[in-house]
């Protein structure tokens, strides 16, 4: 039988160097930084508007490292998990400072990665792109809830924390959009 | 008997954890010859579980977590949804420019950090199986925002190479 792994911090030797040499942060940024850049885009859905949260996000991360609580996760990353509530509040932020006036939908699934055979890409990527046109409709817990699983493969756990939420919660929350999204695209099939 | 809201969406979880963990089938047949993974964990030669509970005994011994799956998805128009948004699930990059004048400014704002001299130091475990495992499993589409703008500038620089190379030709030729 084996033995179950301890649990490990993907990040912390990184963390640890950023907290010793703040140039160190570098590793970290260049990791990360497309996933929040994407997380923002999805939110905000411009990219002036996507770098801008990125940036603060990303400063705010530098001048917080030394006092950020590394509590070790059994998986993934505690510090990808901080950077995301950084970005949960600066978003926030952003929504109270200016009313975002609703721009047009983002088509989110124009770049589908392609296939050998041209016209299954183009049929997926229709079928995609309904499905995120519906997810666009979805209540913000709900939508939010789905990018962090699909596009930032976020765990249960650590979107629980990211949006507040216990892991159950998150559960049901991704459970409930999938059934909206199949709801609303009515018995569509491939 | 009906599965409770709570079980499906565990059930559906341990689905997607599945798809994301990079599965190479939807619902498909349970795989013998791989090792079927949750999260990069092998669950074969362990004891299986699902949701914490252990699932020995018949066709779960072979592949509990796509029997998971399975059970989560008998509904086809579910199973459709996870589907079409896992394809077009992207991951968008900022511009190389962008990425690279943020990375500038937070080099500036770095130096301009003070050190911590009173930290104590701190014994870090490495990482089994290195870094390059610990990036991203992202399997998903990355768009990145600059890629137009230097497919252009590069194919101008060829195409005025091209035309200087071209005329020089023309000209040799001519004296």
């Amino acid at each position: 039988m084996f033995a179950r792994p301890l649990p490990l911090d993907a990040d912390r030797l990184a963390v640890e160097a950023a907290r010793r040499d703040p140039l160190r942060f570098e590793t970290l940024y260049r990791k990360y930084v497309a996933q929040v850049y994407s997380f923002a885009l999805y939110e905000t859905r411009a990219h002036h508007a996507a770098e801008d949260i990125t940036e603060q996000v990303f400063l705010q991360a530098l001048r917080g490292v030394p006092t950020f609580d590394d509590r070790g996760a059994d998986e993934g990353s505690t510090f990808r998990v901080w950077l995301f509530q950084i970005c949960r509040n600066v978003l926030a932020n952003e929504r109270r400072r200016e009313r975002r006036h609703p721009g047009a939908p983002l088509d989110l699934a124009m770049d589908v990665p392609g296939t050998d055979d041209p016209a299954r890409t183009v049929a997926e990527r229709d079928e995609a792109a309904r499905a995120w046109q519906v997810i666009d409709t979805l209540p913000d817990d709900r939508r939010r809830a789905l990018v962090l699983r699909f596009v930032e493969e976020m765990s249960a756990r650590e979107i629980g924390e990211v949006m507040g939420r216990s892991e159950g919660a998150v559960r049901v929350l991704i459970h409930r959009a999938l059934r909206s999204v199949a709801d609303g695209l009515g018995g569509e099939r491939s | 008997m009906a599965m409770s809201d709570e079980d499906a969406a565990i059930q559906l979880d341990l689905y997607l954890e599945q798809i994301l963990g990079g599965a190479p089938t939807l619902g498909g047949a349970p795989t013998l010859g791989g090792a079927p993974t949750l999260g990069g964990a092998p669950t074969l030669g362990g004891a299986p579980t699902l949701g914490g509970v252990p699932t020995l005994g018949g066709a779960r011994l072979v592949d509990p977590i796509a029997d998971a799956g399975r059970e989560a998805l008998e509904d086809d128009r579910l199973a459709e949804a996870v589907r079409r948004v896992s394809v077009g699930a992207s991951r968008y990059h900022p511009s190389f420019r962008f990425e690279e004048r943020l990375a500038t400014r937070l080099r500036d704002t770095a130096n301009g950090l003070e050190l911590p001299t009173d930290r104590p130091g701190v014994m870090v475990p490495f990482p089994p199986g290195g870094v390059a495992r610990a990036r991203s499993r992202h399997r998903g589409g990355v768009i990145v925002g600059g890629a137009i703008a230097s497919g252009l500038s590069i194919a101008s620089i060829a195409g005025a190479a091209a035309l200087v190379v071209w005329r020089r030709a023309r000209w040799e030729r001519l004296v």
